[in-house]
């Protein structure tokens, strides 16, 4: 064995203060969305008493309903449209050798390390003139610009595994380039576009800065903002924020778990939110 | 090829338009004058960057920015390498441990502000209360000091989660035999963390601090939705001051001088680093 005993004991305790720091605020948040608006105050650290009270108001008084509504359209979309746009052009990249694939690699690359503050303004300006600011559509235009370059990068990595003898064969075969990209690449390219797909899903579902400039009717907002902006409104306590903090992070939270051993190898390629 | 690459066009030209139009134009709006979003751009030369440069609010922010960055990723580190150390070890649970772990990172950035931000209420705040109770009364986003430090955590404990998971994938590739090795040769756990397992991570720990602090800097949300850049601007930074400037004093010109600015600073940063580093990460 390689450490001691007292070692391991000091190793328990810091173990320790890992949980405590990193689950204790989801323990309270569950105990405050779960205590309603008229016991939220209690400081007692054991959970209880159980009420779905701060759910109810949540749903039935505040306009979380058209949020929650909102994000499933935006993540969604903005999903759908990352993989279908993405994926042809990664197919396209991977193939280019020598200077320019390269160089459109690291453009690609370039356009991701852009703080996203500085790709706000042009973006804002650009989708008031086309008139689709303060739009869902709008948001998903200016999304993409955060997740085709996380994606196409990702993307290409990920064609540039897979085996050129398998398309070799279909060539001989008489298949071509489109025969070729539908029927061998996209099946091999699933695991690639799964990832691709939870990073655009979890960019929309979190996104806070796109939405707080583009839209700015109360009926368009998207999760984030709208909880951001529950506090001392339609009487709500933070027992109905926190069960809006509930709902919004349990998609994040189930998507992760389902899809662990795959989001935390994509993690060291290129992380999601800053 | 020809016809698979007409397949890629129309996302080849939203892509174009998506990544390098913006790009593009954020660093060249800085030069204009906009009076609204929809009038024509007059060309202004540098006077933009001129008024910024000049203007104490931009130093504040700059400097703030630098605080909030450096403080933020050093705890990160130090937290999410010494988490990652415990992970690695086999113990009851540490399966389910390293999966909880990463929770803080994948929920929106606006639960865990929101969830901080009532544990610190000072009506009720669950922290808050223990806090009292042994008699210390913290003002979290009252004066600027606290203010600091209270965005500084509550970032330390959305982002550890980061360091933690890509530092427990990299001490995988540490080999065991050569902490075996030096245990037997009769070093204590420091000793083999400081000169067996930490020369062996160091490429990637430069990799994650320039990642964590290039993110930091730029990072928009947190102390947004925490603070709002107050109390008294002592919390706000180049993001939120250029989007103060674009979207609230509608200067967006000017809001995107400091964004292009704020993006020359960390260009050079960046290269300055790169270059410092480079006996680590060459070898």
């Amino acid at each position: 064995m390689r450490k001691s005993r007292a070692m391991s004991a000091l190793q328990y305790g810091w173990a320790a203060v890992l949980v405590v720091f990193t689950l204790f605020p989801f323990y309270w948040m569950l105990v405050s969305a779960l205590r309603g608006s008229d016991n939220v105050l209690t400081s007692r650290l054991t959970p209880g008493p159980f009420t779905l009270e701060g759910f109810v108001n949540l749903m039935d008084v505040t306009p979380f309903p058209t949020y929650l509504t909102n994000s499933m359209i935006v993540s969604l979309s903005l999903t759908a449209l990352t993989i279908v746009i993405v994926t042809p052009i990664a197919y396209a990249l991977s193939k280019m050798r020598g200077r320019l694939g390269r160089a459109l690699g690291f453009s690609v690359l370039l356009g991701y390390m852009v703080p996203e503050v500085l790709l706000m303004i042009p973006i804002f300006v650009i989708l008031v003139r086309v008139n689709l600011d303060n739009s869902l559509a709008g948001l998903v235009v200016g999304l993409l610009s955060v997740t085709m370059p996380l994606g196409l990068w990702l993307m290409t990595g990920f064609m540039k595994t897979i085996p050129p003898a398998l398309e070799e064969a279909a060539r001989i075969d008489g298949a071509s380039w489109t025969e070729i990209f539908w029927y061998v690449i996209l099946p091999l390219a699933r695991p690639g576009i799964l990832t691709v797909g939870i990073f655009s899903f979890i960019i929309g579902w979190t996104d806070y800065l796109f939405a707080l400039t583009m839209i700015r009717s109360e009926e368009l907002k998207t999760l984030p903002v709208g909880l951001s902006t529950l506090y001392g409104k339609f009487d709500s306590s933070w027992s109905e924020i926190m069960a809006g903090a509930v709902v919004v992070s349990i998609p994040a939270i189930i998507l992760v778990a389902a899809t662990a051993r795959h989001f935390v190898g994509g993690l060291s390629q290129g992380a999601t939110k800053g | 090829m020809g016809k698979f690459l007409l397949l890629c066009l129309p996302g080849a030209v939203i892509a174009l338009v998506l990544i390098y139009v913006p790009v593009a134009t954020a660093m060249g709006l800085g030069f204009f004058q906009l009076d609204t979003v929809i009038s024509t751009p007059r060309f202004t030369g540098l006077e933009n960057f001129e008024r910024v440069l000049v203007d104490d609010a931009f130093w504040n922010a700059f400097v703030n920015g630098l605080v909030y960055s450096a403080l933020a990723v050093i705890l990160q580190i130090v937290l999410g390498v010494s988490f990652a150390l415990v992970l690695r070890e086999t113990f009851k649970g540490v399966g389910i441990l390293r999966g909880a772990v990463i929770f803080p990172y994948v929920v929106p950035t606006v639960v865990g502000v929101l969830v901080w931000r009532w544990m610190l209420d000072p009506n009720g705040g669950v922290i808050d209360e223990i806090f009292q109770s042994v008699g210390l009364q913290i003002p979290w986003l009252a004066t600027p000091t606290w203010a600091m430090i209270t965005v500084v955590l509550i970032s330390v404990w959305l982002w550890t989660p980061f360091v933690t998971i890509t530092v427990l994938a990299a001490l995988q590739t540490v080999s065991p035999e050569l902490e075996e090795a030096a245990h037997i040769d009769g070093t204590n756990a420091l000793q083999r963390f400081r000169y067996v397992v930490l020369p062996q991570i160091v490429p990637i720990l430069l990799t994650i601090v320039l990642l964590r602090g290039i993110w930091m800097f730029n990072k928009f949300d947190v102390i947004y939705l925490t603070t709002g850049g107050g109390p008294l601007e002592s919390t706000e930074h180049l993001p939120i001051l250029s989007y103060d400037k674009a979207f609230r004093q509608f200067q967006i010109g000017e809001g995107a001088a400091i964004a292009g600015l704020n993006f020359v600073f960390l260009v050079v940063a960046v290269v300055v680093y790169l270059r410092a580093t480079r006996r680590w990460t060459d070898a």
